[in-house]
Protein backbone atom coordinates (compact mmCIF):
# COMPACT_ATOMS: atom_id res chain seq x y z
CA UNK A 1 0.00 0.00 0.00
CA UNK A 2 1.56 3.20 -0.91
CA UNK A 3 2.07 5.87 1.78
CA UNK A 4 -1.25 8.48 0.88
CA UNK A 5 -3.01 5.35 1.15
CA UNK A 6 -1.35 4.59 4.04
CA UNK A 7 -1.85 8.16 5.73
CA UNK A 8 -5.92 7.85 4.72
CA UNK A 9 -6.12 4.18 6.44
CA UNK A 10 -4.54 5.35 9.98
CA UNK A 11 -6.76 8.79 9.55
CA UNK A 12 -9.96 7.14 9.04
CA UNK A 13 -9.20 4.41 11.75
CA UNK A 14 -7.70 7.63 14.11
CA UNK A 15 -11.03 9.38 13.73
CA UNK A 16 -13.26 6.52 14.43
CA UNK A 17 -11.52 4.98 17.71
CA UNK A 18 -11.20 8.27 19.10
CA UNK A 19 -14.81 9.54 18.20
CA UNK A 20 -16.62 6.46 18.34
CA UNK A 21 -14.78 3.69 20.24
CA UNK A 22 -13.29 6.27 22.39
CA UNK A 23 -9.96 4.42 22.73
CA UNK A 24 -6.83 4.66 20.95
CA UNK A 25 -6.52 0.84 21.14
CA UNK A 26 -5.46 0.15 17.71
CA UNK A 27 -6.72 -3.61 18.24
CA UNK A 28 -10.37 -2.53 18.91
CA UNK A 29 -10.85 -1.81 15.02
CA UNK A 30 -10.64 -4.01 12.38
CA UNK A 31 -10.45 -3.07 9.16
CA UNK A 32 -13.38 -5.67 8.06
CA UNK A 33 -15.90 -4.93 10.91
CA UNK A 34 -19.18 -3.57 9.59
CA UNK A 35 -19.89 -0.61 11.29
CA UNK A 36 -23.60 -1.03 11.50
CA UNK A 37 -23.61 -4.76 12.57
CA UNK A 38 -21.15 -4.22 15.62
CA UNK A 39 -23.04 -1.01 16.47
CA UNK A 40 -19.82 1.35 16.25
CA UNK A 41 -21.84 3.85 14.22
CA UNK A 42 -25.60 4.73 13.86
CA UNK A 43 -27.54 6.93 10.90
CA UNK A 44 -26.12 9.94 12.67
CA UNK A 45 -22.81 8.61 12.91
CA UNK A 46 -22.49 7.61 8.98
CA UNK A 47 -23.62 11.45 8.39
CA UNK A 48 -20.79 12.61 10.88
CA UNK A 49 -18.57 10.51 8.79
CA UNK A 50 -19.34 11.64 5.30
CA UNK A 51 -18.82 15.51 7.11
CA UNK A 52 -15.06 13.75 8.33
CA UNK A 53 -14.10 12.78 4.54
CA UNK A 54 -15.14 16.09 3.19
CA UNK A 55 -13.37 18.16 5.78
CA UNK A 56 -10.30 16.06 6.00
CA UNK A 57 -10.18 14.10 2.88
CA UNK A 58 -12.17 16.42 0.39
CA UNK A 59 -14.26 13.56 -0.28
CA UNK A 60 -17.60 14.32 -1.59
CA UNK A 61 -20.11 11.52 -1.27
CA UNK A 62 -22.93 12.13 -3.09
CA UNK A 63 -26.39 10.25 -1.98
CA UNK A 64 -26.50 7.55 -4.37
CA UNK A 65 -22.57 7.11 -2.94
CA UNK A 66 -24.25 6.37 0.33
CA UNK A 67 -24.34 2.54 0.50
CA UNK A 68 -22.58 -0.07 2.57
CA UNK A 69 -20.29 -0.90 0.21
CA UNK A 70 -18.74 2.26 0.12
CA UNK A 71 -18.81 3.28 3.82
CA UNK A 72 -19.38 0.04 6.16
CA UNK A 73 -16.32 -0.47 7.33
CA UNK A 74 -12.84 1.00 6.72
CA UNK A 75 -11.41 -1.56 3.95
CA UNK A 76 -15.13 -0.21 2.16
CA UNK A 77 -14.12 3.03 2.28
CA UNK A 78 -10.54 2.64 1.53
CA UNK A 79 -11.93 0.79 -1.37
CA UNK A 80 -14.51 3.81 -2.32
CA UNK A 81 -11.92 6.67 -1.47
CA UNK A 82 -9.42 4.80 -3.82
CA UNK A 83 -11.96 4.70 -6.89
CA UNK A 84 -12.93 7.72 -6.31
CA UNK A 85 -9.41 9.33 -6.73
CA UNK A 86 -8.78 7.19 -9.88
CA UNK B 1 -62.69 -10.25 10.99
CA UNK B 2 -60.52 -9.67 13.74
CA UNK B 3 -60.09 -12.10 16.74
CA UNK B 4 -60.02 -11.02 20.08
CA UNK B 5 -56.24 -11.45 20.53
CA UNK B 6 -53.38 -10.89 17.90
CA UNK B 7 -52.01 -14.44 19.09
CA UNK B 8 -55.71 -16.06 17.62
CA UNK B 9 -55.23 -13.42 14.23
CA UNK B 10 -52.13 -15.00 13.84
CA UNK B 11 -53.20 -18.24 13.71
CA UNK B 12 -55.81 -17.13 11.12
CA UNK B 13 -53.66 -15.37 9.02
CA UNK B 14 -51.28 -18.20 8.72
CA UNK B 15 -54.02 -20.34 7.82
CA UNK B 16 -55.90 -18.17 5.34
CA UNK B 17 -53.33 -16.55 3.24
CA UNK B 18 -50.82 -19.46 3.86
CA UNK B 19 -49.08 -19.37 0.40
CA UNK B 20 -48.59 -15.33 0.82
CA UNK B 21 -45.06 -13.94 2.24
CA UNK B 22 -45.45 -12.74 5.40
CA UNK B 23 -41.20 -11.97 5.46
CA UNK B 24 -38.76 -10.22 3.46
CA UNK B 25 -35.37 -10.00 4.29
CA UNK B 26 -32.20 -9.81 1.68
CA UNK B 27 -31.33 -13.37 2.36
CA UNK B 28 -34.92 -14.97 2.76
CA UNK B 29 -38.55 -14.53 2.57
CA UNK B 30 -40.79 -16.87 4.67
CA UNK B 31 -44.34 -17.25 3.64
CA UNK B 32 -46.86 -17.42 6.29
CA UNK B 33 -47.02 -20.96 6.44
CA UNK B 34 -43.52 -21.83 6.67
CA UNK B 35 -43.70 -18.70 9.69
CA UNK B 36 -46.31 -20.71 11.11
CA UNK B 37 -44.05 -23.78 10.97
CA UNK B 38 -40.81 -21.89 12.64
CA UNK B 39 -43.02 -20.47 15.63
CA UNK B 40 -43.93 -23.65 16.40
CA UNK B 41 -40.88 -25.13 16.36
CA UNK B 42 -39.36 -22.29 18.51
CA UNK B 43 -42.06 -22.59 20.93
CA UNK B 44 -40.96 -26.09 21.72
CA UNK B 45 -37.61 -24.74 22.15
CA UNK B 46 -38.56 -22.21 24.60
CA UNK B 47 -40.82 -25.39 26.09
CA UNK B 48 -37.92 -27.22 26.81
CA UNK B 49 -36.02 -24.22 28.17
CA UNK B 50 -39.08 -24.06 30.81
CA UNK B 51 -41.15 -21.05 30.10
CA UNK B 52 -44.39 -21.04 31.35
CA UNK B 53 -47.26 -18.81 31.30
CA UNK B 54 -46.79 -15.50 32.44
CA UNK B 55 -42.72 -15.65 32.29
CA UNK B 56 -40.90 -12.75 30.67
CA UNK B 57 -38.44 -13.65 28.02
CA UNK B 58 -36.05 -11.07 26.85
CA UNK B 59 -34.94 -11.04 23.10
CA UNK B 60 -31.84 -9.07 22.26
CA UNK B 61 -31.70 -9.18 18.66
CA UNK B 62 -31.92 -7.18 15.32
CA UNK B 63 -34.85 -6.50 13.00
CA UNK B 64 -34.98 -9.78 11.49
CA UNK B 65 -37.17 -13.00 10.98
CA UNK B 66 -35.56 -14.50 13.80
CA UNK B 67 -36.98 -11.61 15.90
CA UNK B 68 -40.61 -11.97 14.67
CA UNK B 69 -40.48 -16.21 15.19
CA UNK B 70 -38.88 -15.62 18.82
CA UNK B 71 -41.66 -13.15 19.03
CA UNK B 72 -45.01 -15.61 18.35
CA UNK B 73 -43.44 -17.93 19.74
CA UNK B 74 -43.26 -16.79 23.34
CA UNK B 75 -47.00 -15.84 23.03
CA UNK B 76 -47.95 -19.59 21.81
CA UNK B 77 -46.44 -20.24 25.13
CA UNK B 78 -48.42 -17.17 26.91
CA UNK B 79 -45.23 -16.27 28.25
CA UNK B 80 -44.75 -12.14 27.81
CA UNK B 81 -42.22 -10.65 25.85
CA UNK B 82 -39.84 -8.35 26.62
CA UNK B 83 -37.73 -6.90 23.42
CA UNK B 84 -34.62 -4.55 23.78
CA UNK B 85 -32.28 -2.71 21.94
CA UNK B 86 -30.51 -5.33 19.92
CA UNK B 87 -26.87 -2.78 20.67
CA UNK B 88 -27.71 -2.23 24.54
CA UNK B 89 -24.93 -3.35 26.83
CA UNK B 90 -24.85 -5.60 29.15
CA UNK B 91 -25.81 -2.99 32.10
CA UNK B 92 -29.25 -2.32 30.44
CA UNK B 93 -29.87 -5.66 29.63
CA UNK B 94 -28.72 -7.13 33.45
CA UNK B 95 -31.13 -3.98 34.44
CA UNK B 96 -33.90 -5.37 32.48
CA UNK B 97 -33.73 -8.85 33.12
CA UNK B 98 -33.66 -8.56 36.88
CA UNK B 99 -36.54 -5.54 36.65
CA UNK B 100 -38.67 -8.27 34.95
CA UNK B 101 -37.47 -10.97 36.51
CA UNK B 102 -36.82 -12.72 33.09
CA UNK B 103 -36.56 -16.49 32.79
CA UNK B 104 -35.02 -16.57 29.60
CA UNK B 105 -32.96 -14.50 27.31
CA UNK B 106 -33.20 -14.92 23.38
CA UNK B 107 -30.01 -13.08 21.58
CA UNK B 108 -28.91 -13.51 17.81
CA UNK B 109 -25.42 -12.32 18.48
CA UNK B 110 -23.95 -11.59 21.58
CA UNK B 111 -19.92 -12.96 22.28
CA UNK B 112 -19.03 -15.48 24.35
CA UNK B 113 -18.00 -12.43 27.18
CA UNK B 114 -21.44 -11.29 26.98
CA UNK B 115 -23.20 -14.27 27.54
CA UNK B 116 -21.37 -15.67 30.17
CA UNK B 117 -21.75 -11.78 32.36
CA UNK B 118 -25.62 -12.52 31.51
CA UNK B 119 -25.88 -16.20 32.33
CA UNK B 120 -24.64 -14.54 36.05
CA UNK B 121 -27.60 -13.05 36.51
CA UNK B 122 -29.77 -16.20 36.77
CA UNK B 123 -31.39 -15.71 33.84
CA UNK B 124 -31.34 -18.82 30.73
CA UNK B 125 -29.52 -17.93 27.85
CA UNK B 126 -30.76 -19.10 24.35
CA UNK B 127 -28.49 -18.47 21.98
CA UNK B 128 -29.68 -18.82 18.39
CA UNK B 129 -26.86 -20.20 16.77
CA UNK B 130 -26.27 -22.44 19.45
CA UNK B 131 -29.75 -24.01 19.01
CA UNK B 132 -29.47 -26.32 16.05
CA UNK B 133 -32.36 -27.65 13.33
CA UNK B 134 -32.11 -30.81 14.95
CA UNK B 135 -33.27 -29.31 18.29
CA UNK B 136 -35.74 -27.88 16.70
CA UNK B 137 -36.82 -30.57 14.65
CA UNK B 138 -37.76 -32.43 17.92
CA UNK B 139 -39.73 -30.20 19.42
CA UNK B 140 -42.16 -29.98 16.46
CA UNK B 141 -44.65 -32.12 17.53
CA UNK B 142 -44.60 -30.77 20.91
CA UNK B 143 -45.98 -27.48 20.61
CA UNK B 144 -49.20 -28.21 18.34
CA UNK B 145 -49.37 -24.50 16.99
CA UNK B 146 -52.92 -25.42 15.55
CA UNK B 147 -54.79 -26.80 18.72
CA UNK B 148 -52.89 -23.84 21.01
CA UNK B 149 -50.94 -25.04 23.64
CA UNK B 150 -52.02 -21.87 25.60
CA UNK B 151 -55.04 -20.01 24.96
CA UNK B 152 -54.60 -16.63 25.37
CA UNK B 153 -57.49 -14.15 26.00
CA UNK B 154 -57.93 -9.84 26.19
CA UNK B 155 -56.37 -9.78 29.93
CA UNK B 156 -53.29 -12.11 29.46
CA UNK B 157 -49.90 -10.10 29.78
CA UNK B 158 -48.41 -9.86 26.06
CA UNK B 159 -45.62 -7.42 25.81
CA UNK B 160 -43.38 -5.20 28.54
CA UNK B 161 -41.92 -2.08 26.60
CA UNK B 162 -39.11 -0.36 28.64
CA UNK B 163 -39.02 2.90 28.47
CA UNK B 164 -36.20 5.56 29.87
CA UNK B 165 -37.00 5.93 33.86
CA UNK B 166 -36.65 8.65 35.51
CA UNK B 167 -34.36 7.40 38.59
CA UNK B 168 -32.07 5.43 36.81
CA UNK B 169 -34.08 2.68 36.14
CA UNK B 170 -35.72 1.77 33.07
CA UNK B 171 -39.71 1.65 33.47
CA UNK B 172 -41.64 -1.21 31.93
CA UNK B 173 -44.82 -0.29 29.89
CA UNK B 174 -47.48 -3.52 30.59
CA UNK B 175 -49.34 -4.51 27.85
CA UNK B 176 -52.10 -6.94 27.62
CA UNK B 177 -53.38 -8.60 25.02
CA UNK B 178 -56.10 -6.85 24.58
CA UNK B 179 -54.13 -3.37 24.37
CA UNK B 180 -52.65 -4.34 21.66
CA UNK B 181 -55.77 -6.17 19.47
CA UNK B 182 -57.62 -2.70 20.39
CA UNK B 183 -54.69 -0.45 19.31
CA UNK B 184 -53.97 -2.74 16.54
CA UNK B 185 -57.82 -2.77 15.31
CA UNK B 186 -58.26 1.00 15.30
CA UNK B 187 -54.93 1.50 13.17
CA UNK B 188 -55.74 -1.00 10.50
CA UNK B 189 -58.84 0.70 9.81
CA UNK B 190 -57.65 4.16 9.44
CA UNK B 191 -54.63 2.89 7.37
CA UNK B 192 -56.90 0.66 5.38
CA UNK B 193 -54.45 -2.17 5.39
CA UNK B 194 -55.17 -5.20 3.82
CA UNK B 195 -53.05 -8.59 2.66
CA UNK B 196 -52.27 -7.26 -0.64
CA UNK B 197 -49.91 -4.58 1.35
CA UNK B 198 -46.32 -5.11 1.92
CA UNK B 199 -44.60 -2.48 4.46
CA UNK B 200 -40.87 -1.46 3.89
CA UNK B 201 -39.95 -0.87 7.77
CA UNK B 202 -36.89 0.44 9.27
CA UNK B 203 -37.97 1.23 12.34
CA UNK B 204 -36.48 -0.90 15.32
CA UNK B 205 -39.10 -3.30 16.42
CA UNK B 206 -38.51 -2.84 19.76
CA UNK B 207 -40.19 0.72 20.42
CA UNK B 208 -43.74 0.85 20.01
CA UNK B 209 -43.84 2.22 16.81
CA UNK B 210 -41.88 -0.47 14.91
CA UNK B 211 -43.79 -3.12 16.86
CA UNK B 212 -46.92 -1.73 16.08
CA UNK B 213 -45.72 -1.88 12.53
CA UNK B 214 -45.00 -5.34 12.46
CA UNK B 215 -48.41 -6.65 13.80
CA UNK B 216 -50.83 -4.52 12.35
CA UNK B 217 -49.21 -5.81 8.84
CA UNK B 218 -49.19 -9.43 10.12
CA UNK B 219 -52.51 -9.67 11.62
CA UNK B 220 -53.84 -8.57 7.77
CA UNK B 221 -51.90 -11.36 6.25
CA UNK B 222 -49.41 -8.05 4.47
CA UNK B 223 -45.89 -8.35 4.34
CA UNK B 224 -43.25 -7.43 5.97
CA UNK B 225 -40.32 -6.14 4.40
CA UNK B 226 -37.21 -5.96 6.96
CA UNK B 227 -34.89 -3.52 4.99
CA UNK B 228 -31.73 -2.20 6.49
CA UNK B 229 -30.77 0.77 8.56
CA UNK B 230 -31.61 4.62 7.85
CA UNK B 231 -27.41 4.99 7.61
CA UNK B 232 -28.06 4.67 3.86
CA UNK B 233 -31.06 6.84 3.05
CA UNK B 234 -30.52 5.56 -0.71
CA UNK B 235 -30.92 2.18 0.11
CA UNK B 236 -34.10 2.42 1.91
CA UNK B 237 -35.62 4.29 -1.60
CA UNK B 238 -33.86 2.01 -3.41
CA UNK B 239 -35.75 -0.89 -1.75
CA UNK B 240 -38.77 0.99 -1.53
CA UNK B 241 -38.43 0.29 -5.75
CA UNK B 242 -37.00 -2.53 -5.84
CA UNK B 243 -39.63 -4.46 -3.23
CA UNK B 244 -42.70 -1.87 -4.71
CA UNK B 245 -43.71 -1.61 -1.24
CA UNK B 246 -47.03 -0.37 -0.19
CA UNK B 247 -46.05 1.16 3.06
CA UNK B 248 -43.52 3.29 4.57
CA UNK B 249 -43.09 4.51 7.98
CA UNK B 250 -40.80 6.98 10.02
CA UNK B 251 -39.57 9.54 12.80
CA UNK B 252 -39.15 13.19 11.25
CA UNK B 253 -35.30 12.09 10.82
CA UNK B 254 -35.97 9.50 8.95
CA UNK B 255 -37.72 12.09 6.35
CA UNK B 256 -35.22 14.67 6.91
CA UNK B 257 -32.50 11.70 6.19
CA UNK B 258 -34.01 10.77 2.82
CA UNK B 259 -35.09 14.20 1.37
CA UNK B 260 -31.48 15.50 1.95
CA UNK B 261 -29.62 12.40 1.47
CA UNK B 262 -31.12 10.31 -1.54
CA UNK B 263 -32.62 11.38 -5.03
CA UNK B 264 -36.16 10.76 -3.78
CA UNK B 265 -37.62 13.79 -5.42
CA UNK B 266 -41.15 11.89 -6.25
CA UNK B 267 -42.77 9.06 -5.90
CA UNK B 268 -41.63 5.81 -5.26
CA UNK B 269 -44.74 5.11 -7.22
CA UNK B 270 -45.46 2.02 -5.53
CA UNK B 271 -46.50 3.81 -2.27
CA UNK B 272 -50.17 4.14 -0.82
CA UNK B 273 -49.52 5.33 2.43
CA UNK B 274 -46.60 6.84 4.57
CA UNK B 275 -46.78 7.49 8.28
CA UNK B 276 -45.14 9.77 10.34
CA UNK B 277 -45.00 9.55 14.44
CA UNK B 278 -42.36 9.55 16.81
CA UNK B 279 -42.52 13.11 18.04
CA UNK B 280 -43.65 16.07 15.97
CA UNK B 281 -43.05 17.05 12.86
CA UNK B 282 -41.48 21.02 11.73
CA UNK B 283 -44.03 22.59 9.30
CA UNK B 284 -41.56 22.47 6.77
CA UNK B 285 -40.47 19.17 6.54
CA UNK B 286 -43.70 18.39 6.75
CA UNK B 287 -44.53 20.43 3.21
CA UNK B 288 -41.40 19.10 1.89
CA UNK B 289 -42.36 15.98 2.28
CA UNK B 290 -45.88 16.79 1.09
CA UNK B 291 -44.06 18.07 -2.29
CA UNK B 292 -42.09 14.73 -2.87
CA UNK B 293 -44.72 12.60 -2.58
CA UNK B 294 -46.98 11.15 -5.56
CA UNK B 295 -50.83 11.92 -5.71
CA UNK B 296 -51.85 8.15 -4.80
CA UNK B 297 -49.77 8.30 -1.65
CA UNK B 298 -51.36 9.21 1.48
CA UNK B 299 -49.20 11.19 4.55
CA UNK B 300 -50.49 10.08 7.60
CA UNK B 301 -49.19 12.19 10.17
CA UNK B 302 -49.80 10.32 13.73
CA UNK B 303 -49.33 11.07 17.52
CA UNK B 304 -49.12 8.34 20.61
CA UNK B 305 -47.18 7.19 23.71
CA UNK B 306 -45.62 3.37 24.74
CA UNK B 307 -47.59 3.14 27.73
CA UNK B 308 -51.20 3.69 25.00
CA UNK B 309 -50.54 1.14 23.33
CA UNK B 310 -49.04 3.23 21.48
CA UNK B 311 -51.88 4.96 19.29
CA UNK B 312 -53.49 7.63 20.45
CA UNK B 313 -54.30 10.22 17.58
CA UNK B 314 -54.31 10.11 13.79
CA UNK B 315 -54.21 12.91 10.96
CA UNK B 316 -56.88 11.79 8.40
CA UNK B 317 -54.82 12.85 4.88
CA UNK B 318 -57.81 14.61 3.88
CA UNK B 319 -57.04 17.28 6.87
CA UNK B 320 -53.33 18.13 6.27
CA UNK B 321 -53.51 21.46 4.88
CA UNK B 322 -56.73 22.82 6.78
CA UNK B 323 -55.65 21.61 10.21
CA UNK B 324 -52.15 21.81 9.40
CA UNK B 325 -49.86 21.28 12.63
CA UNK B 326 -52.33 18.79 14.35
CA UNK B 327 -51.34 15.75 15.58
CA UNK B 328 -55.47 14.41 14.32
CA UNK B 329 -58.35 13.07 16.08
CA UNK B 330 -58.39 10.26 18.72
CA UNK B 331 -58.57 6.81 17.09
CA UNK B 332 -62.00 5.19 17.30
CA UNK B 333 -61.65 3.37 20.50
CA UNK B 334 -59.54 6.11 22.19
CA UNK B 335 -60.73 9.01 24.52
CA UNK B 336 -58.56 12.57 24.81
CA UNK B 337 -59.28 15.08 27.12
CA UNK B 338 -57.12 17.82 28.02
CA UNK B 339 -57.23 18.58 31.66
CA UNK B 340 -55.40 21.69 34.12
CA UNK B 341 -53.15 20.61 36.60
CA UNK B 342 -55.90 19.61 38.95
CA UNK B 343 -57.28 17.01 36.70
CA UNK B 344 -60.29 19.25 35.78
CA UNK B 345 -61.38 18.55 32.10
CA UNK B 346 -60.71 22.22 30.07
CA UNK B 347 -63.35 23.17 26.94
CA UNK B 348 -62.24 23.16 23.51
CA UNK B 349 -59.33 25.70 22.82
CA UNK B 350 -57.62 26.03 26.22
CA UNK B 351 -54.22 24.59 26.50
CA UNK B 352 -53.50 21.89 29.37
CA UNK B 353 -52.12 18.32 29.81
CA UNK B 354 -53.32 15.51 27.14
CA UNK B 355 -55.48 12.98 28.88
CA UNK B 356 -56.05 9.65 27.22
CA UNK B 357 -58.33 6.10 27.97
CA UNK B 358 -59.49 3.36 26.23
CA UNK B 359 -59.12 -0.09 25.84
CA UNK B 360 -55.32 0.04 24.37
CA UNK B 361 -54.04 1.92 27.41
CA UNK B 362 -51.53 0.14 29.62
CA UNK B 363 -51.75 -2.50 32.60
CA UNK B 364 -49.41 0.13 34.20
CA UNK B 365 -45.42 -0.02 35.15
CA UNK B 366 -44.60 -3.77 35.29
CA UNK B 367 -43.64 -3.91 39.39
CA UNK B 368 -43.47 -0.40 39.93
CA UNK B 369 -46.59 1.04 41.56
CA UNK B 370 -45.45 4.19 42.54
CA UNK B 371 -44.36 5.07 38.98
CA UNK B 372 -48.01 3.96 37.48
CA UNK B 373 -49.72 5.95 40.24
CA UNK B 374 -48.37 9.43 38.77
CA UNK B 375 -49.53 8.40 35.31
CA UNK B 376 -52.42 6.23 35.24
CA UNK B 377 -56.05 7.10 37.39
CA UNK B 378 -59.58 5.39 36.98
CA UNK B 379 -58.25 4.26 33.42
CA UNK B 380 -56.90 7.69 32.46
CA UNK B 381 -53.34 7.80 31.50
CA UNK B 382 -51.92 11.64 32.11
CA UNK B 383 -49.86 11.88 29.09
CA UNK B 384 -47.28 14.53 30.32
CA UNK B 385 -48.07 16.27 27.13
CA UNK B 386 -49.14 19.36 26.90
CA UNK B 387 -51.77 21.03 23.82
CA UNK B 388 -55.24 21.39 23.33
CA UNK B 389 -58.51 20.30 21.72
CA UNK B 390 -60.08 22.76 18.68
CA UNK B 391 -64.06 21.93 18.53
CA UNK B 392 -63.74 19.20 15.74
CA UNK B 393 -61.65 17.68 18.72
CA UNK B 394 -58.75 17.92 16.45
CA UNK B 395 -55.60 18.15 19.04
CA UNK B 396 -52.70 20.43 19.03
CA UNK B 397 -49.32 19.49 20.83
CA UNK B 398 -47.90 22.44 22.56
CA UNK B 399 -44.83 20.66 24.18
CA UNK B 400 -43.25 17.74 26.77
CA UNK B 401 -44.58 18.55 30.37
CA UNK B 402 -41.48 16.88 31.74
CA UNK B 403 -37.40 16.44 30.88
CA UNK B 404 -38.07 13.63 28.44
CA UNK B 405 -35.67 14.35 25.73
CA UNK B 406 -36.56 12.81 22.29
CA UNK B 407 -33.44 12.10 19.45
CA UNK B 408 -34.77 10.82 16.45
CA UNK B 409 -36.80 7.92 17.47
CA UNK B 410 -35.70 7.53 20.81
CA UNK B 411 -36.88 8.85 24.19
CA UNK B 412 -34.19 9.82 26.94
CA UNK B 413 -34.79 10.74 30.42
CA UNK B 414 -31.90 13.16 31.61
CA UNK B 415 -31.54 11.48 35.02
CA UNK B 416 -30.64 8.11 33.31
CA UNK B 417 -27.31 9.83 31.84
CA UNK B 418 -26.37 12.17 34.84
CA UNK B 419 -26.38 8.65 36.89
CA UNK B 420 -23.53 7.27 34.82
CA UNK B 421 -21.45 10.25 34.45
CA UNK B 422 -21.98 11.15 38.15
CA UNK B 423 -19.89 7.73 38.90
CA UNK B 424 -17.04 9.38 37.15
CA UNK B 425 -14.32 10.71 40.09
CA UNK B 426 -13.30 13.76 37.97
CA UNK B 427 -17.02 14.75 38.21
CA UNK B 428 -19.23 16.78 40.75
CA UNK B 429 -21.97 16.65 39.15
CA UNK B 430 -24.04 17.00 35.71
CA UNK B 431 -27.16 17.83 33.94
CA UNK B 432 -28.13 16.53 30.69
CA UNK B 433 -30.29 18.32 28.56
CA UNK B 434 -31.64 18.08 24.56
CA UNK B 435 -30.52 20.85 22.57
CA UNK B 436 -32.64 21.37 19.28
CA UNK B 437 -31.46 19.86 16.31
CA UNK B 438 -32.64 20.29 12.48
CA UNK B 439 -32.09 16.05 12.21
CA UNK B 440 -33.39 14.80 15.08
CA UNK B 441 -35.48 16.86 16.53
CA UNK B 442 -32.97 16.92 20.11
CA UNK B 443 -29.27 16.12 20.34
CA UNK B 444 -28.32 15.85 23.97
CA UNK B 445 -25.71 18.10 25.75
CA UNK B 446 -24.14 17.60 28.99
CA UNK B 447 -23.50 19.97 31.46
CA UNK B 448 -20.73 19.12 33.58
CA UNK B 449 -18.84 20.29 36.87
CA UNK B 450 -15.59 18.87 36.92
CA UNK B 451 -12.03 19.30 35.80
CA UNK B 452 -11.75 20.12 31.73
CA UNK B 453 -8.97 18.24 29.92
CA UNK B 454 -8.84 16.68 26.82
CA UNK B 455 -8.30 13.60 28.59
CA UNK B 456 -11.37 13.35 30.71
CA UNK B 457 -13.36 14.32 28.45
CA UNK B 458 -11.91 11.14 26.45
CA UNK B 459 -12.65 8.84 29.66
CA UNK B 460 -15.74 10.53 30.28
CA UNK B 461 -17.13 9.03 26.68
CA UNK B 462 -15.53 5.70 26.90
CA UNK B 463 -17.13 5.50 30.19
CA UNK B 464 -20.70 6.33 28.73
CA UNK B 465 -19.79 3.41 26.10
CA UNK B 466 -18.81 0.92 28.43
CA UNK B 467 -23.13 1.41 29.82
CA UNK B 468 -24.95 3.05 27.53
CA UNK B 469 -25.65 2.46 23.21
CA UNK B 470 -24.06 5.00 20.90
CA UNK B 471 -27.84 7.02 20.64
CA UNK B 472 -27.44 7.87 24.38
CA UNK B 473 -23.95 8.99 24.73
CA UNK B 474 -24.14 12.87 24.71
CA UNK B 475 -22.47 14.50 21.85
CA UNK B 476 -21.52 18.06 23.70
CA UNK B 477 -19.49 18.17 26.62
CA UNK B 478 -20.06 21.52 28.42
CA UNK B 479 -17.66 22.24 31.48
CA UNK B 480 -19.23 24.49 33.71
CA UNK B 481 -18.44 25.76 37.35
CA UNK B 482 -21.65 24.92 38.84
CA UNK B 483 -25.70 24.12 37.41
CA UNK B 484 -28.02 26.56 38.18
CA UNK B 485 -30.85 25.52 40.75
CA UNK B 486 -33.58 26.64 42.59
CA UNK B 487 -34.05 26.93 46.48
CA UNK B 488 -34.90 23.41 47.11
CA UNK B 489 -31.37 22.47 45.25
CA UNK B 490 -33.11 21.32 42.10
CA UNK B 491 -31.23 21.76 38.58
CA UNK B 492 -32.83 24.10 36.66
CA UNK B 493 -32.71 21.92 32.97
CA UNK B 494 -34.93 24.40 31.65
CA UNK B 495 -32.24 27.01 31.81
CA UNK B 496 -29.33 24.98 31.06
CA UNK B 497 -30.77 24.38 27.58
CA UNK B 498 -31.74 28.59 26.99
CA UNK B 499 -28.70 30.13 28.83
CA UNK B 500 -24.92 30.83 27.90
CA UNK B 501 -23.38 28.65 30.19
CA UNK B 502 -20.86 29.55 33.00
CA UNK B 503 -17.44 28.48 31.66
CA UNK B 504 -14.20 28.40 33.82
Amino acid sequence: MNEVAANTEQLLRNYILENYLFTDDQSKLNNADSFLDSGILDSMGILELIYFMGEALSIKVGPDEMIPSNLDSINNLLAFIKNKSS
Amino acid sequence: MFKKTLKDQFHYVCNAFADAIALQSYSEELNYSDLKERVSNMSGVLMRYGVKPGDRVVIVMDNSIDYVVAFYAIWELGAIVVSVYSQAKNYEIEKIINQSQARCLLVDKLNEEAKESLKASGVKVIALDEVSVTTMDNHKNESNIDGGRFSADESTLAQIIYTSGTTGNPKGVLLSHGNLMANTRDIVKYLELTEKDSVLNILPFHYSYGNSILHTHLCVGAKVILAGSMAFPQQVINDIRKYRASGFSGVPSTFSLLLTHSDWVSGPPSLRYITQAGGPMSKTLTEQLLNAINSQTKLYIMYGQTEASARISWLPPASLIHKAGSVGIALEHVNVEIRDEKGNKLPANTAGEVYVSGKSIMQGYWNNPAATEKVLNNGWLKTGDLGCLDTDGYIFLKGRNSDMIKVGAHRIHPLELEEIINRLDFVSECAVTGIDDEMLGQKLQAYVVGHESKQNLFALKKHCNEYLPAYKIPGKIKWVDELPKTVSGKIKRYQLSSQLEIMK
